[in-house]
């Protein structure tokens, strides 16, 4: 126990102003070295993803499927105001502080013991933004006296991480134009690194490295072919080649936004960020593999040079955006360790890949019933089948919308955005992801500021009557399913596991669930009171485990209405983060 | 989220989300006794609306104030950016509100005359239509000796729009044949300016927006053809445009049907129209 905890302890409830005085002087801030730790260290949190890699995995054994009955709430801090929705954001835990951001931009700091808050960032939305899905965030970054976070209107924020003041606000882009953020930023070697969110004609995907200390632009890399990059405020190279992938000068304003953020590879030295898919929407339109939309990028973080692309669907007609996280991790195979990397791909593939240079090693499915491809060939290249693409609108027979393709999956994935685990202890990811598929067909009644334009149509249906949501533990060396929990309606958490052989998740219908992560087994379940889509974590503290989870539901699939919408038919709204501890006399017991 | 289908999603279902305080859209008789009519218009859409240096210029804004006079009632206009597609406009302006909590206007204009969008829209109600919209193009003579058919695109290029109605047809048109002519821009007026500049010799788009263009910039109609060409296929190159109020507030529809017909028939929507270098073209049925 630090002096601080001492003196906390001390003092107790009417502490926060004394606590607050005494922390300049005796916390020392996040350092380099406790972010490329943060995988291994138990006390904290300092990362997204519990390590650069994001993993998800914490070595912490105390917890384990024979005491986590005694799993207790510790506190449910509440966001506050009327500004519920999604919130999908995973808390970072410092010092005895937790910095969890919530919907609509806001960030809280909490004592981690009590959960009393130490203060609140909220941001001032400017009038008439226009966000495209849910008002999300996904949660802050830590690094020695700050924390960082990207809000709705398309900025990045510098706040003391003591007093909740602004250090520097910086603008990633124009939201008037269409951009957004709601990742979580990437701390690594003193730059922060950010992606952009945006679906608006003319938003081209790119990744950003900035000083942390200053908020400064270092490098810029759009990720679409022909776009000139940028280094230390001059151009450096060209992303591909012009014209190479796209026809005419579509390029110009290909799509691939990079809105989920990315992961990093100390051994390696490199970032790994997927793009999203490409427009318009069409593929008949753009004929070409549209590199690098719908890909992962491996890049160098000091210059923002691309060193690999893979593009798990090239010449997208779906909407599978790439996005998708890349999870570095060591691969036993034919007695040899392999550096290898894995992603579980909209498209219903989990792909392994060797991370030094993007080579395929091997893609298997995820979900069931893929339509759009019949496999994936040794190249790593989609099998399309032809009959599910959605057809050419200049070939429609009787001027209407054309033929209906029924795609599996859909476009919102085998898997979206909420994040997959690794354990180096079973070898196994546990990938979050849902079974279903899309009625799919060119709309042509649409219109976009009173002016016709052509759209998609689409109907989101399951694959199942049983259930849409289906977590899954995967082995990566041979793509086999060992177990499967499904729940009924989609899954849209993010996943932990921890050396105590336990996977955590949360549902819409309200629960944090843990499994054994050998069996699959559900050895424990709590009701947070709203739908849970956010990612958990856990840390240690004065000798006991603590699991932490943002409770809230929203995101994306409320938004799509038909059969899901059945699925979640009275699901409350909520904004909250609750805490819970293993206490000693039970883990001793 | 950023996707192009999802930018194409047609219907967005209520959430039951309850916003603090927005005024809500009214009927006819509220809307007489408050002495004032809300009305939303989407910024930057000349030639219908726009909004420079601060100062609400356009066909729709003159047209929104005429309706206000017809009505007897004062005109508060506020212009809004665009959302995702009509659908969401709908939901932003007349029927849920966005995030900022901005009051909701009794009337936007500038909405597609369409059954299936109304349809599918049940928290809205159409006015009359009061416009023909039309796609189009406009040539340099002195490089285009005829254009009559898609065929003539052949060695030239073409300054659009990216994304818009023109572009898709001819990113579609005949197998995409024409589709390395086009130089894609991302408004209109940028591509009229290229155009202008001569870094085309055609340009695209809606009809309106390109005889406003060669108005404001002066150039000659008579080196400057227009021409309309039709073209197979799924795009619509012509649609009507009407006003939409929130379903529950019809009879104020009907007193705006009405204005818009007087409007009409007294001639003041095209006077309205010419101002701003459009023709006015009417409705068909109306």
């Amino acid at each position: 126990m630090s002096v601080r905890d001492h003196l906390l302890a001390a003092v107790g409830a009417v502490a926060l102003l004394v606590g607050a005085a005494a922390m300049p002087a005796l916390a020392a801030g996040v350092s380099e070295q406790d972010i490329a730790d943060d995988a291994k260290t138990t006390g904290d949190v300092v990362t997204y993803g519990l390590g650069l890699q994001a993993q998800r995995f914490s070595p912490l054994k105390t917890l384990n499927r024979d005491n986590i009955k005694g799993l207790t709430p510790a506190y449910s801090f509440s966001f506050g105001g009327e500004k519920q929705r999604g919130q999908e954001s995973q808390a970072l835990v410092k010092d005895g502080v937790i910095y969890v951001t919530g919907s609509y931009s806001r960030l809280y700091a909490l004592d981690s013991r009590t959960g009393e808050k130490l203060w609140e960032y909220n941001a001032r939305l400017p009038e008439g933004i226009l966000p495209c899905c849910d008002v999300v965030n996904r949660g802050a970054a830590l690094w020695k006296d700050k924390v960082y976070f990207g809000t709705l209107d398309a900025k990045l924020v510098a706040l003391d991480a003591k007093t909740g003041k602004v250090v520097w606000r910086k603008d990633i882009d124009d939201f008037k134009a269409g951009y957004s953020y709601t990742a979580a930023p990437l701390i690594v070697n003193g730059k922060i690194i950010t992606g952009v969110s945006g679906g608006e004609f003319g938003v081209v995907g790119r990744v950003e490295a900035r000083d942390a200390e200053t908020g400064e632009v270092i490098w810029k890399r759009p990720v679409i072919e022909g776009h000139m990059g940028e280094l230390n405020g001059k151009p450096s190279t060209m992303t591909g080649k012009v014209n190479e992938t796209w026809p005419g000068d579509m390029w110009k304003f290909g799509g691939g936004a990079t809105w989920l953020g990315g992961t990093y590879d100390a051994e390696t030295n490199l970032l790994y960020f997927g793009t999203g898919n490409p427009g318009p929407w069409n593929s008949a339109m753009r004929p070409g593999d549209n590199k690098w939309s719908a890909s992962r990028i491996a890049l160098n973080p000091e210059n923002g040079e691309i060193v690999w692309g893979f593009q798990t669907t090239p010449h997208d007609g779906w909407d599978y955006d790439g996005v998708n996280e890349f999870v570095p991790f060591d691969m036993q195979k034919d007695g040899k360790t392999v550096k290898a990397g894995a992603t579980a791909d909209r498209n219903g593939f989990f792909y392994v890949l060797d991370r030094t240079n993007g080579k395929f090693i091997s893609a298997t499915p995820f979900v069931d019933k893929i339509s759009w491809a019949k496999g994936i060939d040794k190249d790593g290249r989609p099998i399309y089948d032809p009959a599910f693409r959605p057809s050419d609108p200049s070939k429609s027979q009787d001027g209407k919308k054309g033929s209906t393709v029924f795609a599996v999956p859909s476009f919102l994935g085998g898997k979206n955005w909420m994040p997959m685990g690794y354990s180096p202890e079973t070898k196994l990811f546990y990938v979050p992801s849902n079974e279903w598929g899309m009625d799919l067909w060119n709309e042509p009644v649409n219109y976009k500021k009173g002016a016709a334009y052509l759209g998609a149509g689409f109907t989101i249906k399951p694959v199942f009557d049983t259930h849409i949501g289906s977590l899954k533990a995967i082995d990566p060396t041979s793509g086999k399913t060992v177990w499967e929990y499904k729940n009924k309606a989609p899954l849209w958490a993010g996943v932990l596991t921890t050396a105590g052989n336990l996977v955590f998740t949360g549902t819409p219908e309200g629960f944090l669930k843990a499994f054994d992560a050998k069996t699959g087994e559900e050895v424990w379940k709590f009701q947070v009171g709203t739908g849970v889509v956010s990612s958990p974590v856990t840390w240690e503290q004065d000798g006991e485990q603590w699991v932490g989870i943002t409770a809230g539901w929203g995101g994306a699939v409320p938004l799509w209405g038909g059969e899901v919408a059945k699925s979640t038919a009275g699901i409350n709204q909520g904004g909250s983060f609750w805490a819970f501890k293993l206490p000693k006399t039970v883990a001793s017991r | 989220m950023p996707s192009a289908i999802r930018m194409g999603r047609s219907v967005l279902i209520a959430l039951g989300l309850i916003l603090a305080g927005p005024a809500f859209p009214r009927p006819l008789d509220e809307v007489k006794a408050a002495g004032e009519i809300r009305v939303a218009l989407y910024s930057d859409n000349a030639p219908f609306s726009e909004e420079q240096a601060g100062r609400q210029r356009g066909i729709e804004v003159d047209l929104a104030h005429a309706i206000a006079e017809k009505l007897g009632v004062r005109l508060n206009l506020r212009l809004v950016d665009a959302g995702e597609n009509v659908d969401g406009d709908f939901r932003l302006n007349l029927w849920r509100g966005d995030l900022a909590g901005s009051p909701l206007a009794d009337l936007m204009l500038h909405v597609p005359h369409d059954k299936i969008l109304a349809t599918r829209n049940e928290q809205i109600f159409l006015t009359n239509p009061y416009f023909d919209q039309h796609l189009a193009f406009a040539f340099r003579r002195d490089k285009v000796e005829a254009f009559e058919t898609f065929g003539d695109i052949e060695g030239r290029e073409v300054a659009v729009e990216g994304a818009s109605a023109s572009d898709m047809q001819l990113l579609l048109a005949e197998g995409g044949r024409y589709r390395s002519a086009l130089k894609h821009f991302r408004n209109f007026d940028e591509a009229a300016k290229a155009y202008l500049a001569g870094e085309t010799s055609i340009l695209a788009g809606t009809r309106p927006a390109i005889e406003a263009a060669l108005h404001a910039a002066g150039a000659s109609r008579e080196d400057n053809r227009i021409v309309e060409i039709a073209l197979s296929g799924l795009v619509k190159s012509r649609w009507d445009l009407g006003g939409a109020v929130r379903t529950d507030s019809r009879d104020l529809a009907y007193a705006v049907s009405d204005a818009l017909t007087a409007l009409t028939s007294e001639g003041r929507l095209k006077a309205i129209c010419e101002a701003h270098g459009v023709s006015f073209i009417a409705p068909k049925g109306y």
